[in-house]
C-alpha cells in the first residue's frame, strides 16, 4: 500500500474512454457489471492509494474518478485495472485513457451529468446512470466528503440544466417525436385509446413510450398473435388479427403502423368508414413503418392527421437543433457550478483553514473589545487587549491541535475540516471578503 | 375620489401593455421566473380595472356603461377575466399574447377618447336594465375569445396537417385544448347572450320603453342563433375541426358587423350616442 504523506491529498483525477475517444467494440468491451466497479473501487484505494473513487460505466463511456491516488501515473494505474478485470490492453492496442485533473475533472462531471457530453444531446438518462454510480461508490467504500459534495453538485448542476435551459426539451427519438406529436394534437393522453399495428421492436418502443405518457388502453392488431400476446401482457392490451382493422379504428384515437407488411395495411376507405363512426373525433395515425402502412390519400380527410418517419425526423431534427442552441447556456451553469465547488474544494486545504479558523475568533474578539473600548480607562486598554488575547489562544489551543492532525486522518479529516468551516462560518466569511474584494 | 379617475384612465392602458409585452416574452422564450411576470401584471391590470370602474359607479351613481367607450372598457376587463380563467384552467399562457394585444387596444380607445371624470348624466335605471348590459358585454367578450382561439386552432390545424413543425406549432397548447378553449368561451357567450336578452326582453315589457322591432334585437337573435347552431352541431351532429370553428367564426363576425350596421345604418332606442 502506497504510503500517506501528511496532508490529505487533494488530487482529484477522471481517467476514462468515451464514444468520443473510442469506437463501440472497445466501449461495449470494457462494460464494468456492478461486481467489477466494486472490485475496480477496491483495488483503486487498495493498491492505488485512492482516499475515494467513483467508477462510470455505461455503453457509451468508462470513467474512473479518484481523489488523492497515490500513484504516478492513473491513466496508466487504470489501464491495468481495466486488463486486470475485463481483460483488454488499451495500450497495446495503441488507445490512450484522457485524464483530467481538477477543475477539468469536475467540469466533465458536471457536463457528463447534464447530458453535454452524451452522445445524443441532453438526454436524461445518464442523470440516473450518474446516481447509480454514485450509490454503488457508497457501497463500495469509494465515496467520502468530495465525492459526496460532488454527487450533490452533479445533481444539482444537472436539474439546473434541465429546468433553467432547454437542453432536454423536444422529442429525440421517431418514437418519442410520435409520443410528443400525439400529445399536441389530442392534449393529455391518459384517456386515449389506442390501436398498435404490428407487435415487432418498433411497435413494441412505442407502446412503452405510449405507457410512460400514462396511455392505459391498448388494442395490438397482429398477424403474429403469439407475440403480441406476450406484448400484451405488460399493457393488458386486447390482440386482435390485422383483419379486424376496420371494427377497432372507430373506437382508437391514436392508430401506430409498424408492420413489415409490404404494402399499406390501413386504405383510405377504412379511415373515412371510421371517421363517420366517430363522429369526426380528431384521429391520429403514425406510420413507422418503411414501406409505408397506411394509405397517403388518408391525410387529406378532415380531422385525420397522418404522419410518416419523415415527418417524425424532422420534429427530431428541429429538437436537436433547439438543443446545440441551448448548449451555451449550460456552460454557463456549469461554469458557475465549477467555481462554486471549487472554492469549497480549495477551502479542504487544511493551512488556509487554521488560519481562518484563529483568524476568526481573534476578530470577535477584536471587535468586542472595541465594543467596550469606552469602558476602560486608557491606561487598561493594553492589559485589555492582553486578557482577551490570552482567553482565545487558551480556547483555540486544543481544537487547532486537533485540526491541524486532521491531514493524518484522510476523509475523516478532511470531514473535519469541513465541518470546522461550516459550523464557524468560515466559508461564508471568506465569501463575503471576495465579494467585498470584487467590489 | 374624483381625481382618480383620470390617474386610473392613464394606468390602465400602460399596465395592459406591459401584460402583452410580458406574454410575448413568455411567448418566444421559455423558463425563468420572468414567465410568471405575464399573469402578473394582467391580475394587477384587472384589480386596477374593477377598482377604476367601481369609482366611476360610485361617482355616477350607476354602472359606468353610459357610453360606447365605457362598453369598450367594459368589454377589454371581460376579455382580460376570461383569458385569465381560460389560462387557470388550460395552463396555456403562451395564448396571453394573441388575445391581451385586443384588450389593450379595446382600453386605450376607450382610454383616450371616453375617460371623463365628470361624465354626462343618465336617466336612473332600474337594476333589470344594468344586469342586461353586464351580461351582454360578458357575452360578447366570451364570443371574442372563442373567435380568438378558433383562429388560433385553425392555424395550428393547418400546421399539423402540413408537417410544418413551425415555432408557432412547438409553442401552441394542444389542438384539443384549443378547440375545448373555442367551444367552452362560445358556449359561455351563448348562456350570457341568453340571459342579457331575457332581461333586456324583461326590462322592455315591464317599462313600455322601446320596441321589440328595434333591429337590434333582431341582429342580436341572429347572433344567438347562429351560435346555438354551432354548439348544437358540435354536440349533436359531431361537428369537430374547422367545421365547428368556422361556424363559430361566423357567429363572432355577423355579430361584429350587425353591431357596425345598426349604428350606421338603422335607428335603435339602445344604441350608444
Amino acid at each position: 500500500m502506497p504510503s500517506k504523506t501528511a496532508e490529505p491529498s487533494l488530487d482529484f483525477l477522471c481517467v476514462g474512454l468515451n464514444h468520443e475517444t473510442s469506437p463501440l467494440e472497445i466501449r461495449d468491451a470494457l462494460v464494468l457489471s456492478e461486481a467489477e466497479v466494486e472490485r475496480a473501487i477496491h483495488v483503486l484505494r487498495d493498491r492505488g492509494g485512492a482516499e475515494e473513487a467513483l467508477i462510470l460505466s455505461t455503453c457509451n463511456r468508462t470513467e474512473v474518478y479518484a481523489r488523492g491516488a497515490l500513484v504516478p501515473d492513473l491513466p496508466l494505474f487504470v489501464n491495468d485495472l481495466l486488463r486486470e478485470i475485463k481483460g483488454m490492453d488499451l495500450g497495446a492496442r495503441g488507445h490512450r485513457l484522457y485524464a483530467y485533473r481538477e477543475p477539468d475533472s469536475v467540469r466533465h462531471l458536471f457536463r457528463v451529468a447534464s447530458g453535454l457530453n452524451s452522445q445524443v444531446l441532453g438526454e436524461p438518462q445518464i442523470v440516473g446512470q450518474v446516481k447509480d454510480a454514485l450509490t454503488l461508490a457508497a457501497r463500495s467504500g469509494g465515496s467520502g466528503p468530495v465525492i459526496e459534495r460532488l454527487q450533490d453538485s452533479a445533481l444539482r448542476c444537472a436539474k439546473r440544466a434541465r429546468t433553467e435551459t432547454g437542453i432536454g426539451r423536444g422529442p429525440i427519438s421517431s418514437v418519442y417525436a410520435a409520443v410528443n406529436l400525439a400529445s399536441k394534437v389530442l392534449g393529455h393522453l391518459g384517456e386515449k385509446r389506442i390501436l398498435l399495428v404490428g407487435s415487432g421492436e418498433m411497435a413494441g418502443l412505442s407502446m412503452c413510450h405510449l405507457m410512460d405518457a400514462g396511455v392505459r388502453h391498448f388494442t395490438i392488431a397482429s398477424r403474429n398473435r403469439e407475440r403480441a400476446e406476450s406484448m400484451a401482457v405488460r399493457s393488458g392490451a386486447r390482440v386482435v388479427s390485422l383483419e379486424a382493422i376496420p371494427v377497432v379504428l372507430p373506437g382508437a384515437d391514436i392508430v401506430v403502423c409498424a408492420t413489415a407488411a409490404p404494402g399499406f395495411v390501413v386504405m383510405e376507405p377504412i379511415v373515412r368508414a371510421a371517421m363517420k363512426i366517430r363522429k369526426n373525433r380528431p384521429l391520429l395515425l403514425l406510420d413507422l413503418a418503411v414501406p409505408r402502412d397506411i394509405e397517403p390519400a388518408a391525410a387529406r380527410l378532415p380531422n385525420v392527421f397522418l404522419h410518416d418517419l419523415d415527418a417524425l425526423a424532422a420534429i427530431v431534427a428541429q429538437s436537436l437543433e433547439q438543443r446545440r442552441a441551448e448548449v451555451p447556456k449550460v456552460e454557463a451553469i456549469i461554469d458557475e457550478e465549477v467555481r462554486r465547488f471549487m472554492r469549497w474544494y480549495r477551502s479542504l486545504d487544511l493551512k488556509p483553514t487554521v488560519t481562518a479558523f484563529r483568524s476568526h475568533f481573534e476578530r470577535i474578539a477584536h471587535e468586542e473589545l472595541e465594543r467596550h473600548r469606552g469602558r476602560f480607562r486608557p491606561e487598561d486598554q493594553p492589559a485589555a487587549e492582553s486578557l482577551a488575547r490570552s482567553i482565545v489562544q487558551k480556547l483555540l489551543h486544543r481544537p487547532t491541535t486537533r485540526l491541524n492532525r486532521a491531514g493524518e486522518d484522510g476523509s475523516t479529516g478532511l470531514k473535519r475540516i469541513d465541518a470546522v468551516r461550516e459550523l464557524f462560518g468560515i466559508e461564508r466569511e471568506e465569501e463575503s471578503d471576495e465579494d467585498r474584494d470584487a467590489r | 375620489m374624483q381625481f382618480l379617475v383620470p390617474l386610473l384612465t392613464t394606468l390602465l392602458p400602460v399596465l395592459y401593455a406591459l401584460s402583452v409585452a410580458a406574454y410575448a416574452r413568455a411567448y418566444t422564450r421559455d423558463g425563468g421566473a420572468l414567465d410568471r411576470l405575464g399573469p402578473m401584471t394582467l391580475r394587477a391590470a384587472v384589480l386596477l380595472h374593477i377598482f377604476y370602474l367601481s369609482v366611476r359607479g360610485v361617482l355616477e351613481g350607476h354602472l359606468p356603461l353610459a357610453s360606447v367607450y365605457d362598453f369598450l372598457s367594459a368589454t377589454g376587463l371581460s376579455m382580460a377575466v376570461v383569458y385569465l380563467y381560460v389560462e387557470s384552467r388550460e395552463g396555456a399562457r403562451t395564448t396571453g399574447v394573441f388575445v391581451l394585444p385586443f384588450v389593450f387596444l379595446i382600453q386605450i380607445v376607450s382610454s383616450a377618447y371616453g375617460g371623463r371624470a365628470t361624465p354626462d348624466p343618465v336617466p336612473l335605471r332600474p337594476i333589470w336594465f344594468e344586469l342586461h348590459t353586464l351580461t351582454a358585454v360578458l357575452g360578447y367578450s366570451a364570443f371574442a375569445v372563442s373567435a380568438i382561439y378558433g383562429v388560433l386552432f385553425l392555424l395550428l390545424y393547418r400546421d399539423i396537417k402540413a408537417n410544418r413543425f413551425s415555432f408557432f406549432f412547438r409553442r401552441m397548447p394542444p389542438l384539443e385544448a384549443l378547440g375545448q378553449m373555442n367551444i367552452r368561451a362560445a358556449e359561455g357567450g351563448l348562456a350570457l347572450l341568453t340571459l342579457a336578452i331575457a332581461l333586456g326582453v324583461g326590462w322592455l315589457w315591464r317599462s313600455g320603453t322601446g320596441s321589440l322591432t328595434d333591429p337590434k334585437i333582431w341582429f342580436t337573435l341572429f347572433v344567438w342563433c347562429v351560435f346555438a347552431f354551432s354548439i348544437l352541431a358540435y354536440h349533436r351532429f359531431g361537428w369537430r375541426g374547422p367545421r365547428a370553428i368556422y361556424m363559430s367564426l361566423v357567429g363572432f363576425t355577423t355579430l361584429l358587423l350587425s353591431r357596425v350596421a345598426v349604428d350606421l345604418f338603422f335607428h335603435s332606442f339602445h344604441s350608444f350616442r
